[in-house]
């Protein structure tokens, strides 16, 4: 392990630009921000657009929460829209029930917002939990349906809470959240889940959706890895539901129907299951194309649907194709040339 | 002197229905030792090894590994113990690469926790970065570093059979049961994967027990042989001792038959 001069330079060198390569993806999310901000201000991007672009990654997040569950372990789950149900309302009492966000000076405004989202986040998780761990007892179309029944009970349950707005909705959450805090969290979810799927972990969920049994007699417990699928999908569902939350400023039931699972769904089988890149591309895309085609009017879901179609014919394996962007994939550390090869 | 058996097996059934698949099984297996398991089709053997395995709960029975009754426990807890196995009909985690294959199975040596992982912290990358050495020296091992980064499924069918025997190898197993190693294999690849077992045996310093149809590679190759049929066992014993045994030859070829 002894390094000459010039190994000491090249391996400052080669470290110089692993950091560099690390922290592109980040850089390369500010440049976005500011080169929105500035369009922005310059007129070019009307407000809509970014309210667009604003949905647009909230729906990323929830996605990939569910791609963790549905794409990268294999169960098939259909009550993602429950979590962000549970995630949106929990964070809503927070800052308007438990704190008066606006008579709040504008210092701990933040935080107080952190904390509804942590809330947001355990409370999704819980109800992943519950709703995972009976949900592991049945597999495949089953499990669909017991998702399907759970996130409809979440709403049901909404709709008896009389603080909460009941089926009239809740109104008067503040309206915080702004393109950054959405792109501050949209990178931590995507870094977080990196990480989770890249390592023994993700690994372990993978396995449990090539072939359940093999993947016990490689002594891992399915069991375990399913429900912690299902809590980090529903902990991702939770945070997003709360950003949707203080982005609306006004949250009915009716937001967090089972067709607004399905919407996650398509994002995700569109955009292509298993990869993170499949379900940002996939949100995003079809978030953007339906209001692209809004001049179309009547004709803008019939074209959406045909896109789907032909999609599904001609690309069944979804847009990213199973293939993920390749700074998303953490790289090892580089061998090192010196050591023997044990034979 | 009297070393504690790596496996014992006491008094094994279990009953499916109206069908009792194994009945009253008894079995001692050394450390070291090669053991064999034949009998004609539906006599019970792969259900001996899910019991072996933890896939199906006895009946009534107890099944000791190095001395402790683990009837009841988990599957993957069997694996943990060091109970390895191949299966009949591949059970290779298809879509993924061989060296996939090889690092889910090497998943009991991860050390990192679930934070370090959500973090990224170092710990985690090198973790990674010896755990791809220590599989791709395994796949070394077994000739197959060539395929590390082709896809299971796409895999010849002996490479596939020779890849779940490297995953089998990757828990670290003391007791390796191979379930049918030479099923589909033509008489080359058999004489083949006779050396590969026994290689194996010795460089990884397994015990194995295999069941197998194919009567020269379990004559070959095993220290000894359980006969059974009917769920039953009918004989124990050396090979040659099992080539002539009359209960045996009647289990296989009627009354009257010989080998």
């Amino acid at each position: 392990m002894s390094g000459s001069g010039t190994g000491v330079n090249i391996d400052i060198f080669h470290k110089l630009k692993r950091e560099a390569r690390r922290c592109s993806p980040l850089i390369g999310l500010a440049v976005f921000y500011l080169a929105v901000t500035y369009l922005r201000e310059a007129r070019y991007l009307k407000a809509y657009y970014i309210q667009v672009l604003m949905f647009g990654l909230i729906n990323c997040m929830v996605t990939m929460g569910l791609n963790l569950i549905n794409g990268v372990t294999g169960q098939f789950s259909i009550g993602q829209a429950g979590f962000v149900a549970v995630g949106a309302y929990s964070s809503a009492a927070v800052t308007t029930l438990l704190f008066r966000f606006n008579a709040l000076p504008s210092i701990v405004r933040p935080l107080v917002f952190l904390l509804s989202i942590l809330v947001a986040g355990i409370a999704a998780g819980v109800f992943g939990y519950l709703i995972g761990r009976p949900s592991l007892r049945v597999k495949g179309d089953y499990l669909a349906i017991v998702t399907l029944g759970f996130g409809e009970i979440i709403r049901a349950i909404i709709r008896l809470i009389p603080q909460v707005g009941g089926p009239r909705g809740f109104s008067g959450i503040p309206r915080y959240v702004n393109l950054a805090w959405i792109l501050i969290f949209f990178a931590l979810t995507i870094w977080f889940l990196r990480n989770y799927i890249y390592s023994a972990y993700g690994r372990a969920c993978i396995s449990c959706r090539e072939d359940d049994l093999a993947a016990e007699t490689m002594g891992i417990n399915t069991t375990t890895y399913k429900v912690q699928a299902f809590i980090i999908g529903a902990v991702t569902a939770g945070v997003a539901g709360a950003l949707l939350a203080h982005l609306l400023g006004y949250l009915h039931p009716d937001q967090f129907s089972y067709i607004r699972s399905t919407d996650f769904l398509v994002y995700l089988y569109a955009g292509g299951a298993g990869t993170i890149s499949g379900a940002v591309v996939g949100a995003m895309a079809l978030t953007i194309v339906p209001e692209m085609l809004r001049f179309l009017s009547g004709w803008r879901l019939v074209i959406y649907g045909l896109v789907l179609v032909l999609m599904m014919l001609y690309r069944p394996h979804g847009i990213s194709n199973g293939k993920e962007f390749s700074f998303l994939v953490p790289r090892l550390a580089p061998k090192k040339t010196e050591e023997v090869q044990e034979g | 002197m009297t070393a504690t058996p790596i496996l014992e097996i006491h008094n094994l059934g279990v009953r499916f229905g109206g069908l009792q698949a194994v009945d009253a099984f008894h079995y001692v297996l050394q450390e070291g030792d090669l053991g064999g398991i034949i009998g004609p089709n539906g006599a019970g053997k792969t259900t001996i090894f899910n019991m072996l395995t933890g896939i199906y709960p006895p009946t009534t029975g107890e099944i000791f590994f190095r001395g402790k009754n683990i009837v009841g426990a988990p599957i993957h807890d069997f694996t943990r113990y060091g109970i390895a196995r191949t299966f009949q009909n591949i059970r290779l985690f298809k879509e993924l690469s061989a060296l996939e294959n090889i690092r889910i199975a090497r998943h009991m040596s991860v050390n990192y926790g679930l934070f370090s992982a959500l973090f990224r912290r170092p710990s985690v990358q090198r973790r990674e970065s010896e755990l791809e050495e220590e599989c791709m020296s395994l796949l070394d091992r077994l000739s197959l570093a060539q395929y590390a980064h082709h896809k299971a499924s796409s895999l010849p069918y002996g490479v596939q059979r020779r890849l779940e025997l490297a995953r089998a190898l990757a828990t670290s197993p003391g007791l390796l049961l191979l379930d049918e190693p030479a099923a589909g294999m033509n008489p080359q690849e058999v004489d083949q994967l006779s050396k590969t077992i026994l290689w194996i045996r010795d460089e990884f310093r397994v015990t194995i027990l295999l069941i197998e149809h194919h009567m020269q590679l379990v004559m070959n190759i095993c220290d000894h042989i359980t006969v059974v049929n009917f769920g039953k066992l009918i004989a124990e014993g050396k090979p040659e001792e099992i080539r002539v045994n009359a209960a045996v030859i009647e289990a296989y070829l009627g009354k009257g038959g010989k080998f």
